[in-house]
């Protein structure tokens, strides 16, 4: 079943430089794989700073991600955003920092901060992702990619002032998965009023 | 389907090397009671073959089995020390190294009481086609692991954030394949990675070529098994074994390694924005998307134990990984055009034809003179689908592409 296109994909020139993992690095390799695959916690595992609670009435850096609502709540595609902030949520409970990001439905600083080109191009309502933590908004952006980004200075209050009441009531959609969709209303835990 | 001559120099080298180890797990689990083993080596209750006692044989390989990957490391080296490390969206790398360290799952793998009990129910053909389907994943999993840790090892005086990154990645499919691994051993058996490691035919991409493929093959797996989880969430009668349980979580590492790729890959516009790194993005679309279909269709058994109908299952996989991918590959393929699947289930069709003649008893030249018809019928949907006006696509961070240009949001 070659198309004929395997061969191309190795130059014949690399063979010199064929990869082999020695001996001595097999063993180590699978001591890895033997401490990993005996499920011990990695204690000693270095992990980021604690993020800082947004919500002591100053201002802070807010980063953004914004599209229309159906894109981020309804599109297939970002149902994995639903597992990713439920992952981050259950993730922040167990290293007890307080939650630093929401979704915002038409947020209130939204023409104040996306420039005029963006903005015509922008389906609404609109929902956006706020957050103070500045790195995850980056990776964040990275898997959406289709999405408007920025940052401003805000009070946590400010930042998500928006209205939840015009998160629209999704149309049935075309659906070919073997599963039923997310139920809808699986933002809600990430609404502002909501996220504790 | 992409296995080529070259990837066994590599384990001939590979094998000089050979020292046999065998896996803790194989031989020190406690639970191990090893299944009585027929007198040639087969397990009593599945037929399965065993290479010693309570250590499953690996499957035979073939074009559709897991690939084992591998790259040329030291072209790999002076990509990262050089153009790639200059090129790299610093703020981006840093945020996807901090994604990992966080480590969301360091706690999630952790298994239970249920497990065992849940295995020995499972009785008959469907005990057999569990342990393929378990082995196939165990075999895929650390087929990732050995690559990204070889990789973080090399890379790390060169380009220290990119080489924590992939050993980050290792220490993923390092537990995936532990935890699947330990699967295997509520089924009374284990498998040798250690041999696997020696004995396994590499696939050798080059470099600029192995990161369309580790990007697919997370993305996809991603899909796979988040699909199984929700199917099985909303189907609890069909949840025949606690693993199924840990897919959610499991599959979100699937997913941000692939997002790794991507950052990788838009570090080389070369890659993204050429008429060649089109076809090479639907070549490498078209080999994953193919290979998966086939594989699943050849073991619908399992899909239909846990009440999945293959065809629908897969095509759902296909079409949301093709989205997904179209995020970032400049082109993808056209898969919901109706002809697309049409020609999929006619290679479905071709490969049970092949299976047959391959266990028929006629002698080899009579078989391989019957396989010819049908090798030149999968070569011509092959070369159909490829052809096939591709749908064009792209990262809207890559100016030049289609998406940027009329991108809404």
């Amino acid at each position: 079943m070659s198309l004929g296109m395997s061969s191309s994909l190795s130059s014949r020139s690399s063979l010199s430089s064929r990869p082999c993992i020695r001996a001595s690095r097999r063993q180590q390799i699978h001591a890895a794989v033997s401490a990993q695959a005996s499920s011990k916690q990695q204690q000693g595992t270095v992990r980021p700073t604690p993020p800082v609670n947004p919500r002591d009435g100053s201002a802070h850096e807010f980063q953004f991600l914004v599209a229309n609502a159906n894109f981020m709540l309804n599109d297939v595609q970002n149902e994995s955003m639903a597992e990713q902030l439920r992952e981050r949520v259950r993730y922040y409970g167990e290293m007890e920092y307080a939650v630093d990001f929401a979704l915002v439905c038409e947020p209130e600083w939204l023409e104040k901060n996306v420039p005029a080109d963006q903005l015509a191009k922008l389906g609404r309502p609109a929902v956006a992702l706020v957050s103070t933590e500045k790195d995850w908004m980056v990776f964040m952006r990275l898997r959406l990619d289709r999405v408007i980004s920025g940052s401003f200075n805000a009070t946590w209050e400010e930042a998500t002032k928006g209205d939840s009441e015009k998160i629209p009531d999704f149309p049935p959609q075309k659906w070919i998965a073997p599963y039923s969709p997310y139920a809808k209303g699986w933002w809600e835990k990430f609404l502002p009023e909501n996220v504790n | 389907m992409l296995a080529n001559s070259s990837s066994r120099v590599s384990m001939r080298s590979l094998k000089a090397h050979a020292v046999r180890r065998s896996v803790k797990g194989a031989r020190s689990s406690p639970r191990v009671a090893a299944a009585a083993t027929t007198p040639s080596g087969a397990d009593s209750k599945t037929g399965i073959k065993m290479m010693r006692k309570g250590v499953k044989e690996a499957a035979d390989e073939n074009i559709l089995t897991p690939r084992f990957y591998t790259t040329d490391f030291e072209e790999m080296e002076e990509l990262f020390g050089g153009e790639w490390n200059s090129q790299l969206n610093k703020e981006e790398m840093e945020a996807v190294l901090k994604e990992f360290q966080q480590d969301y799952n360091q706690r999630h793998f952790v298994r239970n009481d249920t497990f065992r009990a849940a295995a020995d129910k499972i009785e008959g053909p469907a005990r057999k086609i569990f342990v393929e389907f378990l082995e196939r994943s165990c075999t895929a999993e650390f087929s990732g692991f050995l690559l990204y840790k070889e990789l973080g090892r090399r890379l790390k005086k060169i380009n220290p954030v990119v080489a924590e990154v992939f050993t980050l990645m290792s220490r993923d499919e390092a537990r995936h394949a532990g935890f699947l691994n330990k699967a295997l051993s509520d089924f009374d058996l284990a498998l040798d990675l250690g041999f696997l490691t020696k004995n396994r035919k590499y696939t050798f991409f080059k470099p600029k070529f192995i990161f369309y493929a580790t990007y697919l093959s997370e993305k996809i797996g991603y899909w796979r098994y988040i699909s199984i989880y929700r199917h099985l969430q909303r189907n609890p009668d069909c949840q025949l074994y606690p693993m199924f349980e840990y897919f959610e979580n499991w599959c979100q590492d699937e997913s941000r390694h692939g997002d790794f790729f991507s950052a990788l890959l838009k570090a080389q516009p070369q890659f993204l924005n050429t008429w060649e790194s089109k076809l090479w993005c639907r070549f490498f679309c078209l080999s994953v998307y193919v290979t998966m279909y086939l594989n699943d269709h050849q073991r619908s058994a399992f899909y239909e134990s846990v009440g999945l109908q293959t065809t629908e299952f897969n095509q759902h996989v296909i079409v949301e990984t093709n989205k997904t991918t179209a995020r970032i590959f400049p082109a993808v393929l056209d898969v919901e055009n109706p002809e697309f699947f049409e020609r999929c289930d006619k290679m479905v069709e071709l490969n049970k034809q092949l299976s047959a003649i391959g266990a028929s008893d006629a002698p080899d030249f009579v078989k391989s003179l019957q396989k010819l018809p049908i090798l030149a019928g999968f070569a011509s949907h092959l070369l159909a689908l490829f052809f096939m006006a591709p749908v064009e696509a792209g990262s809207l961070d890559m100016e030049s592409t289609t998406p940027a240009a009329s991108a809404s949001f």
